[in-house]
């Protein structure tokens, strides 16, 4: 499958992440993204190395996944259609901290991180909305996480 | 409550007039009735309640001195019985026990039976000398166990004999809560002391007339003794100083957690006096208790305090771990919730749990302070 | 006046057990049957079960049957439930119910019914399921969301995969390894794409009280009337008839006045602290 540029952007604006995004600002960020295609079990990020990527999921799961014992491998956040895959593209190191797999055969729009943060840099207005965008991604998934945390479930309700 | 209060009528023109020693008769003819009759004692020291023979039992020639955290019953020169602040104990462990036992289980033919708790012949109950707050608290108590077997058989065979209060210690705040210092429309028969220690009774049902009538006693009261009794119910009105903070106890209800508990929370032990002497408290827990000589287990019912950490207990913990919002609980649902529950106040105005309370914590400047 | 409970005994009726079914590892469901019929149960209400010598506790029925059969599913979370959750077939319990508020299952006709379950909270929702799977409940529409903390501490997971499969249950849980085919997260990442219309959103939680919260709200931020939204809530019951004590939130007796509440009932009680 490829794309046209004009499938990539009608593509990212029927996207919540690029909503509100001026047909410039929309072309600004095509120019840093592909639409690409994965098989289950591709690992897109790898725990300890480096996050110059990220994705908008079309269709299909991604898994944010930890290994190590005495657990294994454990999966602690699965992202589907809509969700950003890869956020540690924002802030130095650029270090991925977990690893991102494919649950099984999907698309998305991978982004270049090194070609979006110029493109915010040179042109503050969607750098604006991109940082906006991701820092209310990176609160709810902080959200999601404590009350992971809380482990719920575990101990609660007799009933 | 349409005849307490401090500016209540006189005693009934048919009151009748009784001398001390009277009150032995009026006892007797309960006693012969076949009751128990349950009335204010004094025993090391403290004025509390038990089961009474005679007036020689009541409290003649002791004094009270009740305050934040204080308590003192000194013999004095006076002549009468009924002139203190209330007993140490509520009457409310006459008809809500401590421990009720609620059922038990036998074996027949090696399977389980439950036998509920038998319903044993007791003999009905008179109480002696209640104050007007106490009374009050009855009446409370009727609409929250209303449907308590035990309670409710206790309380059906109940005949009161009530005393007007004469004298009103620091802690006493019926007149704020409107239960006194009259005694209420429970009463059968309502007793006024003077200062003498002669009485005007006062019968309230055809139930306490007859006990009076059988009793022998119906030297009609002089009208010079019913004013005297009233002035001295007015001064003990009169001398209260203690007042539930109406605005402050809306405040506390609107808004639970913007109102100042630090100083309460500062003092609060949570050892659970307030809830034990409080003549209305009537949580309980209920708890098996297995026999070891054949496995058959019995089911208790026993007083319960929300000071008690695992009052509130769900898996995992207690809704309510800190000092502060067990006392706020207690607090807000005696003064607030109760209303919303039971469509009065929680709060009688005994003024026992200021009294009793070891750091002295007043319910009536609780949210003031 | 609090509500006035249609059952006020504190004596049990003798119950035995008939069927002992493991649902996880601290967790059975037992079908009872009872020496003499209950009123039949309403969904969402609650037993007082009784383990002779050891304890009572309030526990919700799982299967409302007709009063004289009933289900409960236990988690051996202390001694009383340890005592209930070992029980064999024949064992002997004491039951007394049905108490308290259950669903109010009048409001679905018409409506897009979300059932939204965390941990062992699917429990007291599970004959609410099934009346939906039935298609007995009227609503327009009906979907299963369902928390837990791993794929195997899943309540009813057979169940939901084979019976409950119309209504399209979304599952998620908190971790998983990579045979999971649901949802990494909370519960609430499902919502979104669950609401539909949310006008026509009535929505029955129940699990914890924190995960019932964060799904009123997140059910609110997305337009559902907090009156669409149904919780029940977990309070020390001892009696069950508004008399011990121990249940109240605020002016309610928990036993009678709830399990259930609307969340717009629910809500104030909830935001003070300790209450």
């Amino acid at each position: 499958m490829t794309p046209s540029p004009t499938d990539l952007i009608a593509e990212l604006k029927s996207q919540p992440f690029c909503r509100d995004l001026s047909d410039t600002e929309l072309a600004e960020l095509a120019a840093c993204g592909t639409l690409v295609e994965v098989a289950g079990g591709d690992q897109l990020l790898t725990l300890g190395g480096p996050c110059d990527w990220f994705w908008v999921i079309v269709d299909g799961a991604l898994d944010v996944s930890m290994h190590g014992p005495p657990v294994g491998m454990t999966i602690i956040g699965r992202l589907h259609t809509g969700d950003v895959a890869g956020v540690s593209w924002v802030a130095e190191p650029f270090r991925s901290e977990f690893d991102l797999t494919a649950v099984g055969p999907g698309h998305a729009v991978r982004f270049d991180a090194r070609e979006v943060r110029r493109a915010c840099a040179a042109d503050p207005a969607l750098g604006n909305k991109i940082y906006q965008r991701m820092a209310t991604l990176l609160r709810d998934r902080l959200h999601a996480t404590r009350l992971q945390l809380l482990d719920l479930y575990g101990g609660s309700r007799a009933l | 409550m349409s005849d307490s209060g401090a500016t209540a009528a006189l005693p009934d023109p048919a009151a009748v007039s009784l001398a001390i020693a009277d009150l032995d008769r009026l006892i007797s003819t309960l006693r012969d009735d076949g009751r128990v009759v349950i009335g204010p004692t004094t025993r090391d020291s403290v004025m509390t309640l038990d089961e009474i023979a005679g007036a020689g039992q009541l409290p003649r020639g002791w004094l009270d001195e009740q305050s934040p955290g204080k308590y003192r019953a000194t013999p004095s020169e006076t002549a009468t019985a009924f002139a203190h602040g209330p007993p140490s104990m509520s009457w409310k462990r006459f008809l809500h026990e401590e421990r009720t036992l609620v059922i038990s289980t036998s074996r027949t033919n090696g399977a389980m039976v439950i036998d509920p708790a038998p319903a044993a012949p007791e003999k009905p109950l008179a109480f002696f000398g209640i104050q007007a707050c106490d009374l009050a608290a009855i009446g409370v108590l009727d609409v929250a166990l209303a449907d308590d077997a035990a309670y409710r058989r206790r309380r059906d065979d109940l005949l009161v004999v009530a005393a007007s209060c004469t004298d009103s210690v620091a802690t006493c705040f019926c007149v704020s809560a409107g239960t006194g210092p009259r005694p209420g429309p429970l009463a059968d028969i309502v007793l006024t002391e003077l200062a003498d220690g002669s009485l005007i009774a006062d019968a309230r049902t055809e139930r306490g007339a007859a006990v009076l009538t059988r009793a022998g006693l119906d030297t009609a009261a002089t009208e010079a003794d019913c004013r005297s009794a009233a002035a001295l119910v007015d001064a003990a009105a009169a001398r209260q100083t203690r007042h539930l903070d109406t605005e402050a106890i809306a405040r506390a209800a609107a808004a639970p957690d913007d109102v100042g508990w630090d100083a309460v929370a500062e003092r609060c032990l949570t050892c659970g006096n307030c809830t034990m002497v409080c003549p209305t408290c009537f949580c309980t827990s209920i708890s098996d208790q297995t026999r070891l000589d054949d496995g058959c287990a019995e089911r208790w019912q026993i007083w319960a305090s929300c000071f008690s950490l695992d009052f509130a207990y769900v898996h995992g913990g207690s809704v309510r771990t800190s000092p502060t919002s067990r006392y706020r609980q207690w607090y807000l649902h005696k003064l607030v919730t109760w209303h919303d529950q039971f469509d009065s106040s929680g709060c009688v105005g005994c003024g026992r749990c200021i009294t009793w309370c070891p750091t002295g914590i007043d319910i009536t400047e609780a949210i003031t302070s | 006046m609090r509500s006035e409970p249609a059952v006020t005994t504190l004596v049990p009726t003798m119950a035995t057990v008939e069927a002992v079914r493991r649902e996880l590892d601290d967790t059975v469901t037992l079908s009872l049957a009872l020496s003499e019929p209950s009123l039949t149960p309403t969904p969402g209400q609650f037993a007082m079960l009784w383990a002779p010598g050891v304890g009572e506790v309030a526990i919700s029925y799982s299967g409302v049957g007709d009063g004289s059969r009933v289900d409960h599913t236990i988690r051996d979370v202390g001694a009383t439930t340890r005592a209930l959750t070992t029980c064999e077939p024949g064992a002997e319990l004491g039951s007394r119910g049905p108490f308290g508020r259950g669903w109010d299952l009048s409001r679905l006709p018409g409506r897009r019914l979300l059932i939204i379950a965390g941990g062992l909270g699917l429990a007291p929702l599970r004959p609410v399921v099934e009346a939906a799977t039935a298609g007995t409940l009227g609503t327009s529409s009906a979907q299963l969301l369902v928390g837990a903390r791993s794929p195997d501490a899943m309540l009813y997971r057979d169940e939901i995969s084979t019976h409950w499969a119309s209504l399209e249950p979304q599952l998620t849980v908190d971790h998983a390894t990579d045979t999971w085919k649901g949802g990494v997260g909370p519960v609430t990442i499902a919502l979104g794409s669950a609401i539909g219309d949310p006008a026509t959103v009535e929505a029955i939680v129940c699990g914890p009280e924190i995960m019932m919260r964060v799904v009123a709200r997140e059910l609110m931020d997305r337009d559902v009337a907090p009156d669409a939204i149904q919780v029940s809530l977990e309070r020390n019951m001892q009696c069950g008839v508004a008399r011990c004590g121990h249940c109240q939130l605020g002016p309610l007796f928990t036993c009678v006045d709830g399990p259930v509440l609307r969340w717009d009932e629910a809500e104030p009680l909830l935001a003070v602290r300790e209450r």
